[in-house]
């Protein structure tokens, strides 16, 4: 046949001449910092900028004034410590972790948590060869505690890890929530610098690891995973993303632009592929990565969201990479994905460069019945805002509206659309924190640590509220994992945010309850039990509908509650609620009442003629 | 005597007192002026190079705290290093003593905005430009922070003031596309095609045409203006800077060898790109990535012992990294050193179970040695690892030819055919003889139709020659 027994061109030399750093900035200081400077231009154009805020009624905020978010983590007994296993050798593992989950495992009717914790890497290494020994009442593993909000009345955690059987110890990155066996109770999947892990939740508050029956494992290092019904077959399929091909043996040195010793950038090592299994149904999953084409290009897979980008009925993935292309895999139907990324708009930043995509988001943020994305990533390069024309065509629309440079000196990992202030329109929340070392704060333990941000949606553009979001959103820290979910129940939307080598902060939404809102609990029969890729439109009179989808994924390592939410605004009255379940029928229920949750169950409300393919 | 002048020589003698006066007060105010602070530089860690480079700015800064020139040099070392935030006072004091001085205004523009402090970027750019109006990199800058601000009628007309003085300025054209891309698509589109026309290699400029050319429905030249920003991606029009280029000269760390070598490299330019890397490691003797570089690049221009001593100065400082394996046995291949590169790649996969090329590497080694089976299992596992391998498909595909296996060794010839390149004739002409083995004389014309189509294209003659020889064969001519 006439080919030379040689080694061809694809397999010749390996070079990697990247740098393997990234460069980190300090978060910028604050907003009336130049009032200080020398210059006079400037100092004129911070009191514009303050009567200007006054005058469009800024709500700055003075400290008699009640916060948007409280910390209320160890008053609630939510204690946990994340340990990186930090030896000194700059792993690139150390820094990325750990994720968290708010779950509901023991169906009471309120919020569990979830931490996924670290170890050491370097099996060579004892604790107390530790950089930042862990604190001295710690247990190895990842921890669950269980909400007592339900009977109690209090919103109170008990460490429930050693009862459950979730004490899952290695070294944790992510967590994806999901009854994949339809028995009414949630399962958990974790994902691993090694092999994964599904539990199975067993309905009597233990848990067992099934991965093998279940042949769900993966033993490189995984990241974000998320549970789609991506063949509409009424059962949770699994996505796991997957990052590069670092090994503690083949951890490579990796330096700052003066020199010094930091961690590698993704470009240090090989991408690699990511995986799609297949519920069958009976509780066990087959590998179809390779024929469902997710197999087929790999990538530096940080973040997963799975919605219905170009409305034709299913359920599509979006992959944030990490200094590649961003994945954008349209569901062709038929178990087959085309990555679209490119033609589509939403594999790049607007100037066509690959940014280091971290967390991701979806979700109608401009209400216009579509599924928008956004794209957290590193200093200097701050978020990416997708905006979805509805065909599933995309354009970055950071500069527009307002998150360019705002978001710009973040490094961004867990991030969620959601409605603080339940006036109608999703707000945004990026958990920030350093991955290389920030020269201003070199000499502090660990000069990583950058601010979270809230965004608050005004319409024509995001307003960074931080600073007047509370005590609680002034700490800095290294951010990683953040999931939502009305922890209290009372109407908001809370946060779980997890920390690299840092405690676990619970933001409990204070934000003062003048708008009105609903919670969808969805119950599918015919669908997956909790209506996961179910997309709910609330009609209320005389305002836009607005349109969510049911989803516990999304965020950065991290699974949030998929009850769906609605912020309302004024609006007193719901005409109708129209669930699309994800096998494509469409019901309505009519007189829903607001300021409630309530349970929508398949096939109780009135059929809708779908549209749907 | 003053009373005796005339009123228009008292009117000149008093505006030179009142022009003298205004100098006092104004040198007066300089002098008082507070400047922001220095930055608290931490300088352990640094290359000793660096460390000492930046110590000697400091300490000139600390002789002469309220010389221009010394916190500008300071301003400038840090800005070399990447050291933005102290970078930013630096500056801020230097163009506050010496508010005249083009550089300092400049440079502070240039640090905000890669800090994302567009305004301000903005307004010390401006300052620049008060001092050189004329400065086309300014102007450019202003007008690309006006736009990342989202100033964009501000931003507009910076870029056209870049056009009026130089018409061939592509990024200029670049910019105005991305302010009319919302109102005007067709106008950016226009402007978007004159950047590329003036500098066809423009990544960014073919990525924003492609998207405005979806918009517009026209699908298939978006795709390949698409296409051809992958292959571009960071190549941009530079406007010439001496002020960027002495930024660049002062840089002495290793890291900016390994980046220039990285450059000329990919240029292939290897003999400059060597002299950068053995620049890197006189500096840091232990870089890792130069020394697996330089494996590569003095296996490509035949220095093979100087290729062995980076294996060993490798393998010595962390002999666990796969690439050292993998690029050695690349390196002992071209010696035709089969059974030592067999046992560097098996090394490499010992260490990376996931390393595609690895595993095609040793299958190719190991199908010399007539294990065909083990060879077939590696080119699997590489084609496990990267789906879209050819090559590892093809040899898998003869494998399989050998074993009779042709349905499947058809399957993975089909996997060969794209994307059209100088190899698709061969893998076409495979494919096209193994269906003619299998009997399938229809299927065989075709493809060796097909690769009789590739070959010409590619001006393959030999090959031409001997797909046309099976053609006349199997056509009965």
């Amino acid at each position: 046949m006439g080919a030379e027994r040689k080694i061809g061109k694809e397999s010749a030399w390996s070079t990697s001449f990247s740098l393997a750093l990234r460069w980190q900035a300090k978060k910028q200081a604050k907003a009336c910092t130049p009032c200080i400077s020398p210059y006079a231009s400037a100092q004129f154009l911070c009191l514009l900028f303050f009567v200007g805020s006054l005058l469009a009624g800024f709500p700055l905020r003075t400290s008699g004034q009640s916060a948007l978010f409280r910390d209320v983590a160890a008053e609630s007994g939510l204690k946990s410590h994340h340990f990186t296993g930090a030896t000194g050798e700059y792993f690139m593992p150390e820094i990325m972790g750990s994720g968290c989950a708010v779950f509901d495992y023991d169906n009471d009717g309120d919020l569990d948590v979830y931490l996924v914790q670290g170890t050491l890497l370097d099996e060579k290494k004892k604790l107390s060869d530790a950089r930042f020994p862990p604190l001295s009442d710690w247990k190895p593993g990842n921890r669950l505690f269980r909400n007592e909000l339900i009977p109690s009345g209090k919103l109170r955690f008990v460490d429930m890890t050693e009862k459950s059987g979730l004490g899952y110890v290695g070294f944790g990155m992510g967590v994806a929530t999901g009854d994949y066996d339809n028995d009414g109770f949630v399962d958990l999947y974790l994902t691993n610098l090694g092999s994964n892990a599904l539990f199975h939740n067993n309905g009597n508050g233990t848990f067992t690891d099934i991965t093998q029956q279940a042949n769900v494992d993966d033993p490189r290092w995984s990241t974000s995973a998320a549970f789609l019904d991506y063949d509409r077959d009424g059962d949770l399929d699994l996505y796991v993303c997957n990052y590069v091909d670092f090994t503690v043996k083949t951890h490579k040195r990796c330096y700052s632009p003066t020199g010094e010793q930091d961690y590698c950038t993704p470009a240090a090592y090989r991408p690699l592929l990511h995986r799609l299994f297949r519920n069958d149904g009976k509780g066990q999953f087959t590998d179809v990565s390779v024929a469902s084409g997710i197999g087929k290009i790999p990538g530096p897979g940080l973040g997963v969201t799975c919605a219905d980008f170009n409305r034709d009925g299913w359920v599509d993935i979006y992959i944030a990479n990490d200094g590649a292309a961003n994945f954008l895999w349209m569901n062709q139907g038929k178990g087959v994905f085309e990555e679209t990324g490119l033609l589509s708009g939403a594999a790049y930043a607007m100037d066509g460069i690959a940014r280091a995509g971290m967390g991701a988001t979806a979700g109608d943020f401009d209400n216009d019945g579509d599924e928008d994305i956004l794209v957290t990533n590193l200093a200097r390069e701050g978020s990416t805002l997708y905006r979805n024309d509805g065909r599933g065509n995309f354009h970055d629309a950071t500069t527009e509206f307002n998150l360019a440079q705002s978001s710009f000196l973040s490094t961004g990992f867990g991030t969620a659309w959601f409605d603080y202030d339940n006036d109608g329109r999703l707000d945004l929340f990026t958990a920030n924190g350093a991955v290389t070392m920030v020269a201003t704060q070199k000499s502090s333990p660990y000069p990583f640590q950058q601010r979270n941000q809230l965004f608050h949606n005004e319409g024509t553009g995001f307003r960074d509220v931080t600073t007047s979001a509370g005590a609680a959103m002034q700490v800095s820290g290294v951010s990683r994992g953040a999931a939502f979910g009305d922890l209290d129940n009372d109407g908001d939307v809370d946060l779980v945010v997890s920390h690299n080598n840092g405690a676990a902060r619970l933001l409990l939404n204070e934000a003062t309850g003048k708008h009105n809102w609903l919670a969808v609990k969805l119950a599918g029969t015919k669908d997956n039990r909790d209506g996961i890729g179910a997309i709910v439109t609330v009609f209320r009179k005389g305002q836009p509908p607005l349109v969510r989808r049911a989803h516990g994924d999304g965020s950065y390592l991290s699974a949030s509650d998929m009850r769906v939410h609605f912020g309302l605004d004024t609006a007193t009255e719901i005409e109708t609620v129209v669930v699309q379940w994800p096998n494509g029928t469409k019901e309505s229920w009519a007189k829903i009442p607001v300021n409630k949750l309530i349970t929508l169950r398949q096939e109780t409300g009135k059929a809708v003629l779908s549209t749907t393919k | 005597m003053f009373l005796f002048f005339p009123f228009a020589f008292k009117r000149q003698v008093a505006s030179f007192v009142m022009a003298v006066f205004c100098l006092f007060i104004s040198a007066t105010a300089l002098l008082a002026q507070p400047l922001p602070d220095l930055p608290a530089i931490t300088l352990d860690g640094f290359e000793p190079e660096i460390k000492e480079q930046v110590q000697k700015a400091l300490q000139q800064v600390q002789a002469k705290p309220r010389d221009a020139e010394a916190n500008g040099w300071l301003g400038m070392t840090l800005h070399t290093y990447e050291q933005y935030e102290w970078a930013v006072p630096c500056y801020q004091r230097a163009h506050l003593l010496a508010p005249t001085e083009f550089r300092w205004a400049y440079y502070l523009g240039i640090v905000q905005a890669t800090l994302g402090q567009q305004n301000e970027a903005a307004s010390s750019l401006k300052a620049a430009l008060q001092q050189d109006s004329k400065h086309l990199p300014a102007q450019l800058r202003l007008a690309d922070a006006l736009l990342a601000a989202g100033k964009l009628s501000e931003s507009q007309q910076f870029y056209e003031i870049v056009l009026k003085r130089n018409s061939n300025v592509a990024q200029a054209y670049y910019g105005l596309g991305r302010i009319l891309a919302a109102s005007k698509p067709a106008e950016a589109t226009r402007q978007y095609r004159k950047a590329i026309e003036l500098f066809p290699d423009y990544g960014a400029a073919h990525y924003a045409l492609g998207l405005a050319l979806r918009d517009q429905g026209q699908t298939a030249e978006a795709q390949e203006h698409l296409a051809r920003s992958q292959q571009l991606k960071l190549s941009r029009p530079t406007l010439e800077d001496p002020l960027i280029i002495s930024l660049a000269e002062m840089n002495a760390g290793a890291s900016k060898h390994l980046k220039r070598g990285a450059m000329l490299e990919r240029e292939g330019k290897l003999a400059e790109s060597i002299a950068e890397h053995e620049q890197a490691l006189e500096l840091n003797p232990w870089y890792i990535q130069a020394h697996i570089n330089l494996i590569s690049l003095y296996g490509r221009t035949d220095q093979f012992e100087k290729a062995v001593e980076h294996y060993q100065a490798v393998v010595a400082i962390n002999p666990d990294l796969p690439e050292i394996y993998y690029n050695y046995g690349v390196l002992l291949v071209g010696k035709e050193r089969y059974q030592e590169a067999e046992q560097a790649f098996k090394r490499c996969l010992d260490l990376n179970p996931y390393y595609a090329e690895a595993h095609h590497n040793y299958a190719v080694m190991i199908e010399q040695a007539g294990r065909l089976d083990e060879a077939a299992k590696h080119y699997r596992k590489a084609i496990e690892n990267n789906p879209g391998y050819r090559s590892a498909h093809f040899f898998l595909g003869r494998i399989l030819v050998y074993q009779e296996k042709l349905p499947e060794a058809i399957q993975q010839f089909q996997q060969t055919l794209t994307p059209v390149d100088a190899e698709t004739a061969r893998y076409a002409y495979a494919l096209g003889a193994t269906y003619a083995r299998a009997g399938d004389r229809q299927k065989s014309i075709a493809y060796l139709r097909e690769a009789q189509k590739h070959a010409t294209a590619f001006g393959q003659k030999e090959l031409l020659a001997a797909i046309e020889r099976d053609l006349q064969t199997l056509e009965g001519k």
